[in-house]
């Protein structure tokens, strides 16, 4: 699990972590605009909260980069 | 110039307060006649074509045709970002300018790396790929006409705005300001140059250039509306007279890190990989394998070619974002011209050579720049509340898009962002930390609507850090870990290091008016802050300042940390010390006497100006004697990589030269002093170690002198008792520099 973490596994997760901070963020500057604009009325509850569990889902995946690079370097260095 | 309430007459120059100035004037100011702004968009698009289909066929026949080294610079500097960034539609021209250029150095950059890492080299394929989609682009580009936009003005014509009598005055001042210059670059004699650096071996030539430059800069200054023309060209010959001066009237490029970096490049070339396990820069390889795609598509025998006007270059570069930086900071164009002119005068520390950091450092500027005038633009809703609030809500906060500009071209200009970002990751180690913690600073004040742009970006340097250094970290990590929130340590290395107690008493003064220069330089900063401080971009500004600081945290860098956070704030600190400054002069009645009294307040910014060239001169040449490479020393390592086998070891007392220019990886240095070699002396040392070969010169003779107290000839002495005990013969001898070979290796 550490030797993969330190590999492939971490790859991966950065790999998540730029595609989901990405789609974040152009979602965002979409729905700004549409917010700056007037012309689309505010999220719903439900989106919301989705939009929120997506942030959270960000803050993990970046946490299990972190982690992935500590693996990283205590595989290669100890 | 528009402003709500100026004063009549000559007010502008009444009325530069920029804690006063409103948001409105400076957006009115950055405009640009968009008729006026094809015509010459137009232009370069045309240019940067013609200059891709040359430099390819060119490159590709391998011809030998003049002019092919500054057609390979131009298709690095132009191609493929005149068409993107004139797809990117940014309204204010110099930042689309600035724009171009560091898209087209970010595809090089990053196109190297791939090059260099994947081992599909091939700078002529690569090139003709880059080109074609260039053109495509161009072709996009031109296909759409923004003069027929509604709103567009017409442009004044060509010959009323360049021939006005006063342009022509300054274009003849600033003409014998390089005659001047070039005078005093023939009359230079720098083997005079001593514990005062370059200060000693001033001539009046060179004085009188800077004067004339510095008579027209305060002309312009002062003048009821400034002329951006001409204050660019007295900054541009300023930077050609300051910036130049050594390499050129020594015949040599300066810095030996500089020909080391040639030796990288040279390293690329023949192996058409990275120099991995040689050096720890060889896991940033953007800037080496842009050089190595450089020196193929110029046909140049190596990157030498480009040491000595580098300086010059890449300050001349800084010009512009720089001026878009303090325009955004300052709200005046007049103070935005006087930061530039105090940006080049402080900019002592000698990181503008051919270099990873000088090119990042243009990259990074030109990222500032485009998120700053943003912020300018977008008028983000103001906070309420105490500090805590402000605090609070200010990260939650977002700028509108600037007047015009759609989502989908703001979504354009971050992808932009993120890929100079990028060619920042790949090419230098410490310029990302810097941009990630300025891009974080942009999104907790809630100044930028790219949010999660530090995210990525720092994302992004970490994958690379990660997975492509890791045979820097699996040797440095302990290095890197220990150094780590030090900042005591790190601050004394950087500091403290710099000054020896052994040193020339001189020259220990010199390095004190360095400091001193520098601290004046930080309060300047500091007290054009405090005037700001109740505008909304205050805590901004301060914010990007200490993130440059903030380096200081993460380690020593080999002592440079200080000297590396100065040339990242030093954008910032420029323009907040020419806010001070128009305070001060304000205070003086400098402005009223301007009107009243010109040409005596002329003549007082004219010696102001020239003071701080002086002192740029003097700061930025103090270690002349030693940083320089001399004909010599070309002349004795060129010597040397002739005779030299794989695998020899070259001993030097001092580490100077252009040792480094060649055969990196086959030349074993080894440095001949107590933290080098454990021996007593440098002899003990040849002793004991046997290097194949002894290089001896007389710049590292002045570095022994000036920083340790070492008597005049302690190089030669070394040299004359290896040869008088019989170990070694000279095979190589100038005025500047001797080789030694073992005897008995072939000599």
């Amino acid at each position: 699990m550490l030797d993969a973490l330190a590999g492939w596994l971490g790859l991966a997760l950065f790999g998540v972590a730029l595609v989901l901070a990405a789609g974040l963020e152009v979602a965002d500057q979409l729905v700004t605009a549409g917010r700056d604009r007037h012309d689309r009325p505010r999220r719903r509850r439900g989106r919301r909260i989705r939009w929120r569990l997506l942030h959270v889902a960000l803050a993990l995946v970046v946490l299990a980069v972190l982690g992935a690079t500590v693996a990283r370097f205590y595989v290669y260095i100890w | 110039m528009t402003r709500a309430n100026a004063p009549a007459g000559s007010s502008a120059l009444l009325a530069e307060d920029p804690a006063r100035r409103t948001v409105e004037a400076e957006v009115t100011e950055l405009e640009t006649p968009r008729r006026a702004r094809w015509g010459v968009e137009r232009a370069a698009l045309w240019v940067s074509a013609v200059v891709a289909v040359l430099t390819v066929v060119v490159a590709g026949l391998d011809l030998s045709v003049p002019g092919r080294t500054l057609l390979a610079l131009l298709f690095t500097l132009l191609v493929p970002g005149v068409p993107l960034a004139s797809l990117l539609r940014v309204p204010y021209a110099l930042l689309s300018s600035c724009l171009a250029v560091a898209l087209s150095l970010g595809v090089a950059l990053v196109t190297a790396a791939v090059e260099v890492t994947t081992g599909w080299w091939g700078p002529t394929a690569w090139a003709t790929g880059i080109a074609v989609v260039s053109l495509l682009l161009t072709v996009v580009a031109l296909r759409r006409h923004p003069a027929d936009e509604p709103g567009a003005r017409p442009a004044p014509s060509l010959r009323s705005r360049l021939a006005t009598p006063d342009r022509l005055v300054s274009a003849g001042l600033l003409v014998l300001a390089l005659l001047s210059w070039w005078l005093a670059t023939r009359w230079l004699e720098l083997d005079a140059a001593g514990a005062t650096g370059v200060l000693g071996v001033l001539s009046w030539a060179y004085v009188l250039a800077l004067v004339l430059t510095a008579v027209v800069a305060a002309r312009q200054l002062l003048r009821p509306t400034v002329d951006s023309v001409v204050l660019a060209a007295a900054a541009v010959v300023l930077c050609i007279v300051v910036f130049g001066y050594t390499n050129v009237g020594d015949g040599e490029a300066g810095v030996s890190v500089g020909w080391l970096h040639v030796g990288f490049i040279r390293f690329i070339t023949e192996n058409h990989a990275s120099f991995l396990g040689l050096d720890a820069r060889a896991y940033w390889p953007g800037f080496f394998g842009a050089g190595a795609d450089l020196v193929d598509l110029a046909g140049v025998r190596d990157a030498s070619t480009f040491l000595a006007l580098s300086p010059a270059v890449f300050n001349i570069a800084a010009i512009a974002p720089v001026l878009i930086i303090a325009r955004c900071i300052t709200r005046s164009s007049r103070l935005a011209w006087l930061a530039v002119f105090v940006y080049l005068s402080a900019n002592w520390y000698q990181q503008d050579y051919f270099s990873p950091q000088a090119t990042a450092l243009y990259l990074y500027l030109t990222m500032l720049a485009l998120l700053l005038w943003m912020a300018t633009q977008a008028r983000p809703t103001p906070l309420a509340g105490g500090w805590a609030a402000r605090s609070r809500s200010a990260w939650r906060r977002r700028p509108a898009l600037p007047d015009g500009v759609s989502t989908g071209r703001a979504l354009a200009w971050e992808v932009a962002l993120l890929g100079i970002a990028v060619a920042i990751v790949v090419s230098h180690q410490l310029t990302p930390a810097t941009l990630v913690f300025a891009l974080l600073v942009f999104a907790v004040t809630g100044h930028t609507r790219y949010r999660r742009l530090w995210l990525l970006v720092a994302l992004v340097f970490l994958l690379w850090f990660s997975y492509r250094a890791s045979g820097y970290w699996i040797g440095n990590l302990s290095t890197v870990l220990d150094d780590l929130g030090q900042l005591n340590s790190n601050l004394d290395s950087a500091v403290g290091g710099r000054v020896s107690l052994t040193a020339d008493p001189t020259y220990q003064t010199m390095q004190t008016v360095r400091l001193a220069w520098s601290f004046l330089y930080a309060l300047a900063g500091l007290a054009g802050w405090w005037l700001i401080r109740h505008r909304s971009g205050a805590p901004l500004f301060a914010g990007l300042t200490m993130a440059a600081g903030a380096l200081v945290l993460f380690g020593s860098y080999g002592g440079e940390i200080v000297l590396r956070s100065f040339v990242f704030a030093a954008p910032l600190l420029a323009p907040l010390a020419a806010v001070a400054l128009g305070a001060l002069a304000r205070l003086l009645r400098l402005p009223r006497l301007a009107l009243r009294r010109t040409a005596l307040a002329v003549a007082l910014l004219t010696v102001a100006l020239t003071v701080g060239s002086l002192l740029l001169t003097t700061t930025r040449g103090l270690n002349i004697a030693f940083e320089r490479v001399t004909t010599g020393d070309v002349a004795a390592a060129n010597a040397l990589f002739d005779r030299l086998q794989p695998g020899d070891v070259v001993g030097t007392p001092a580490s100077t030269g252009a040792l480094g220019a060649n055969r990196v990886g086959e030349l074993v240095p080894l440095l001949m002093s107590e933290a080098g070699c454990e021996a007593a002396d440098a002899v003990q040392c040849a002793v004991t170690e046997e290097p194949e070969f002894v290089v001896v010169s007389r710049t590292q003779d002045e570095v022994g002198q000036l920083t340790e107290g070492r008597p005049a000839g302690w190089t030669t002495a070394i040299a004359d008792e290896l040869v008088d005990r019989g170990l070694y013969t000279v095979v190589y001898a100038d005025d500047d520099a001797t080789v030694l070979q073992a005897v008995g290796q072939g000599g």
